[in-house]
């Protein structure tokens, strides 16, 4: 099936982020992973206005988690990527891959 | 101590921009807890900085996404289906993404102005617009006495007089009065020095304060003889009782006397000075001076009702004038000033300044607003033809405007955003290098916040709202048909632009005027010559309690103990008494008899007394310039003398030899002895720079004793002088404290905390204004250059040598510079007129002034010129004919 949406790259870093991430995938450790990856400092913002663009999209839902004293007894959101979004992410990775064929050989260091 | 947890006015700020609910609340939670990870790891310093930029970003996506969620809910005015506010944001962020240098140029130039603003305003709402803790307060007055030859001061009231007042006034409903006096307070542990504030029972009813702790003074208690009792404050009680419950019936001693605390007083009458206060006493118990000359008590009172201020005046006139009558020893000259007390508290001085610096600050925001409306013109006119082509396109004027005023709006919460954060960080500097403890109440509260976000709204109107109409007012086929950025609205905006920049040259050079002049004054004050040499004087205070030093005698044994030991001491070269510090306290005024003189009927001769030791002039190195000095010999029996200042001699003894002269202090009436003038000292600086050296009469202390006095030493060390009394009093009398241990030069410092903040302030303003006038002169300049691009090629192209090119551009900037200028000096020498009360030592056409600022301003400008003129005078010719 063709996927509906397209997405673009941080979007597909962010969801793979959280699909590694697994029940931790708490907004915070998406950046701290992201960054990690990247190497590049990760702006909140950005973050959190693609994590609202993906759920806008149906990509990804969340649900409420409880607050700790360290959070000035705020809650937390924790993400989990639809089966949209896994099959977004699967569509994206074979275009991906189609496009390579032939072209290993730039790849490699 | 540092709370735990993320700055907090960045996290309000951010609380403010996120969406509402759940996300909102996780959001600000994420921020907070990844805070707490980096602070443990990395320190407060990174983690805040993070938590900074992290809260910018997260904001600024908190508001795109409330608009977006806004929009959806309603259609906004003007759009066709998909004109929503969402879009407008959208498309205003991307084309600021477009133009990063741009952004960062209005925001940072916004942010400036803003902070500033949001600073001044701070000032302007803790003196003008914080409520006071008072009941109906525009029917409250304050009571002065009023000297014509003192006309810069409001002289408080004698005790006698407060009584009389409040028996005769039927205009005022209530009359109440304070005064202070410290206390020692004994058996709370060590023995400490309290601030006392004695008050009358209808103090607390004119105030309408209240006990939170107990009861309040009864009328029975506020008389002579009364049963000593107390309230005490509530930071007091807090901080030496730790706010137990049981204080009522609790006793203090105060000066060896034992009082009963019947109660505590409410925390809202802890402002500014008034939070110094300790505990408050019944005034009858202690106001027993039947001296008119002693002027010491504030008087509050509330208007009748039906009663104005006008009659209240008249009345108090009325009973003045009798006054005069009844007493023309003390009471001749004098007058009854009645001021509304909102105006009382605030003074004359500080209501000029808190105008000058709104004037300042109304100027750098001037200054800023024409900066980003110039660059905003200068941008409209290049986006012309994009602008044309959508109104070609069906797009409507309303559409469009909304799209330009979107993106001033972004710029301008942002420039706000960051200007609070810089006027935070302002204050902070400004509690920290100040010592009245008025400084630490300048806050962000509420009011600061709505008046900042109000600017921040305000600005993109101002500055934004001309060139989008104009954007749109243009003939299409026109803009269309012409090269980018080459049409007649170009023209004319580019002299509107060069008339924006003319007036902030002349804004900044009015600004750095002022600021030059008040930076003189403040070095002039700071190394004023107060008549006397105050390097190396150690100052400490003692008070004796009446009650445990109730004759002379033994106050001079106890002072005479203390003054050889210091005396002996290798590490003290000079110590003597006084019972006022000159040059650095007002005196203690009382009238004066001049023998041989019948004084004139509205001119009461009056003088400061100054009580001193022998050792005074030699340890302050103050001179005597004519007769001798105090001596040792001056004893309580041997015939009493005085030394006078010259200012006395000049103004009472003019035409005669002062010495062998007699006067006598308290008027022709008064219990003190007639005593020989022996010497004529020089005059020191009054307090009050305004006014003339007070006229000094001093007088031996050993043959008038008082128990409050100033211990001055000469010495390099003040911890030693302290040590050496501290050892000596403990013997002479453990119970009693010792205080105030300063250095005359820390007093000085103190003393000139405002002078200081004032100057600082205007000189960042002027620094500010400086800059951004040259900013603003570099892009008029640069623009115009770019847009000449091709006449200059053509220019070099046919022979024009780069030299000439440079001075053709550079002749266009002086230009502007000039009149600039001329502007500047003019509105400089207006404000610096007005402003002419708070100058001191430097006139308000100081020429070396005018001349340095002009010379630096010009020099910036010249800058600002020339960078873009050599630009200009480098261009390719080549490039430069290829560019269309």
């Amino acid at each position: 099936m063709p996927p509906r949406t397209s997405i673009g790259e941080f979007e597909q870093m962010v969801l793979l982020s959280t699909l590694r991430l697994g029940s931790g995938a708490f907004a915070p450790d998406v950046g701290r992973l992201l960054e990690e990856v990247t190497g590049r400092r990760v702006s909140r913002g950005a973050l959190y206005a693609t994590l609202e663009r993906l759920e806008t999209k149906g990509l990804l839902r969340w649900t409420l988690h409880g607050a700790t004293p360290e959070r000035g007894g705020h809650r937390r959101r924790r993400f989990e990527v639809t089966p949209d979004g896994v099959e977004t992410l699967r569509a994206a990775r074979s275009a991906l891959t189609a496009l390579w064929q032939g072209l290993e050989v730039l790849g490699e260091p | 101590v540092t709370p735990p947890g993320p700055p907090r006015l960045v996290a309000r700020l951010l609380a403010a921009c996120l969406p509402g609910g759940e996300v909102g609340e996780c959001v600000a939670g994420d921020l907070r807890e990844e805070h707490a990870a980096l602070l443990d790891v990395w320190g407060r310093r990174i983690a805040d900085r993070w938590y900074r930029r992290a809260a910018l970003s997260a904001g600024l996506w908190g508001i795109g996404s409330r608009l977006r969620a806004a929009s959806r809910a309603a259609r906004w005015p003007g759009g066709t289906g998909m004109g929503s506010i969402g879009q407008d944001v959208h498309l205003a962020l991307r084309s600021l993404r477009k133009q990063p240098g741009f952004a960062t140029i209005v925001v940072l130039t916004l942010a400036v102005a803003i902070g500033v603003n949001t600073v001044i305003f701070t000032f302007v709402n803790l003196f003008v617009l914080r409520p006071l803790p008072f009941e109906r307060i525009d029917t409250l007055v304050y009571l002065f006495s009023s000297h014509p030859e003192r006309a810069n001061e409001r002289v408080h009231v004698s005790y006698a007089d407060y009584l009389e007042w409040k028996r005769d006034s039927r205009t005022l409903s209530e009359i109440s009065a304070f005064s202070r006096r410290t206390a020692n307070l004994t058996g709370l542990g060590e023995p400490i020095r309290v601030q006392g504030a004695p008050a009358s029972a209808s103090f607390f009813r004119v105030s309408g304060l209240e006990a939170v702790e107990g009861r309040l003074f009864r009328d029975d208690e506020d008389r002579p003889g009364g049963e000593p009792v107390a309230v005490l404050a509530h930071g007091f009680w807090e901080r030496q009782l730790g706010g137990s419950a049981e204080v009522a019936g609790r006793e203090i001693v105060l000066d060896g006397v034992v009082h009963t605390v019947v109660g505590v007083l409410t925390p809202e009458i802890e402002l500014g000075n008034l939070s110094e206060i300790d505990v408050w006493l019944p005034l009858a118990q202690l106001g027993d001076s039947e001296d008119r000359a002693l002027r010491n008590l504030r008087v509050i009172a509330r208007l009748a009702p039906g009663q104005g201020l006008e009659q209240a005046s008249a009345e108090m006139a009325t009973i003045a004038e009798r006054q005069e009558r009844d007493h023309p020893d003390a009471s001749a000259g004098w007058g009854i000033q009645v001021l509304p007390l909102r105006t009382a508290l605030i003074g004359r001085g500080a209501y000029l300044m808190l105008a000058m610096l709104g004037i300042a600050v109304g100027f750098v925001v001037a200054i800023a607003c024409a900066n980003v409306a110039n660059l905003m013109l200068a941008r409209a006119t290049v986006r012309e033809r994009e602008t044309a082509l959508r109104v070609a396109l069906g797009a409507g004027r309303i559409r469009i405007v909304r799209q330009l005023l979107t993106e001033g709006a972004l710029l301008s919460l942002v420039g706000g955003g960051l200007g609070l954060l810089l006027a935070e960080a302002g204050l902070r500097v400004i509690a920290a290098t100040t010592f009245e403890p008025f400084y630490d109440d300048l806050r962000i509260d509420h009011r600061v916040l709505a008046f900042s976000a109000g600017l921040s709204l305000l600005a993109p109107v101002i500055f934004d709202l001309a060139p989008a109409l104009q954007a749109t007012r243009r003939d299409l086929a026109t803009a269309l048909k012409e090269g980018g950025g080459r049409s007649a609205v170009g023209a004319r905006g580019g002299r509107g632009r060069r008339g924006l920049v003319v007036m902030q040259l002349a804004l900044a050079l009015t600004l750095l005027i002022v600021a030059g002049l008040s930076a003189r004054t403040a070095i002039y004050i700071q190394n004023l010559d107060p008549g006397f040499d105050s390097r190396d004087v150690v100052t400490l205070r003692i008070d004796l309690p009446e009650t445990r030093y109730p004759t002379p005698e033994r106050v001079r044994r106890f002072y005479e103990g203390l003054i050889e030991e210091l005396t002996r001491s290798p590490q003290v070269r000079g110590a003597a008494l006084a019972t006022r510090l000159p040059s650095l306290e007002s005196p203690e005024t009382r009238s004066l008899a001049v023998e041989g003189i019948v004084p004139d009927e509205r001119v009461q001769p009056w003088a400061g007394e100054n009580r001193v030791g022998p050792a005074f002039f030699d340890t302050l190195r103050l001179p005597i310039v004519q007769g001798r000095s105090l001596r040792e010999t001056d004893t309580a029996a041997a015939e009493p003398v005085v030394v006078v200042s010259e200012g006395l001699a000049d103004r009472y003894l003019a035409g005669r030899d002062p010495l062998g002269a007699r006067i006598k202090l308290g008027g022709a009436s008064s219990d003190d002895p007639w005593r020989t003038i022996v010497g004529v000292a020089a005059d020191t600086v009054n307090s009050n720079l305004a006014d003339p050296p007070v006229p000094t009469a001093y007088v031996p202390f050993d043959q008038s004793p008082a128990r409050a006095v100033v211990v001055l030493a000469k010495s390099g060390d003040a911890s030693a002088v302290a040590r050496i009394a501290r050892a000596r009093v403990a013997v002479l009398d453990p119970s009693q404290p010792i205080y105030d241990v300063s250095t005359i030069e820390q007093i000085v410092y103190r003393d000139t905390d405002g002078t200081r903040v004032i100057t600082s302030l205007f000189g960042l303003f002027a620094v500010v204004a400086v800059s951004l006038a040259a900013i603003g002169l570099y892009g008029v300049i640069s623009y115009a250059v770019s847009r000449r691009t091709q006449e200059i090629g053509v220019r070099i192209a046919l022979g024009a040598r780069s030299s000439e090119v440079l001075s053709m551009v550079v002749a266009q900037g002086a230009k502007l510079i000039g009149l600039g200028l001329a502007l500047g000096l003019l509105g400089g020498y207006t404000l610096a007129r007005i402003m002419s009360s708070q100058l001191f030592g430097v006139s308000p056409n100081d020429p070396l002034t005018y001349a340095c600022v002009t010379i630096s301003l010009l020099v910036a400008a010249l800058a600002a010129t020339v960078l873009p003129a050599r630009r200009a005078s480098r261009v390719d010719p080549i490039e430069a004919l290829r560019v269309e």
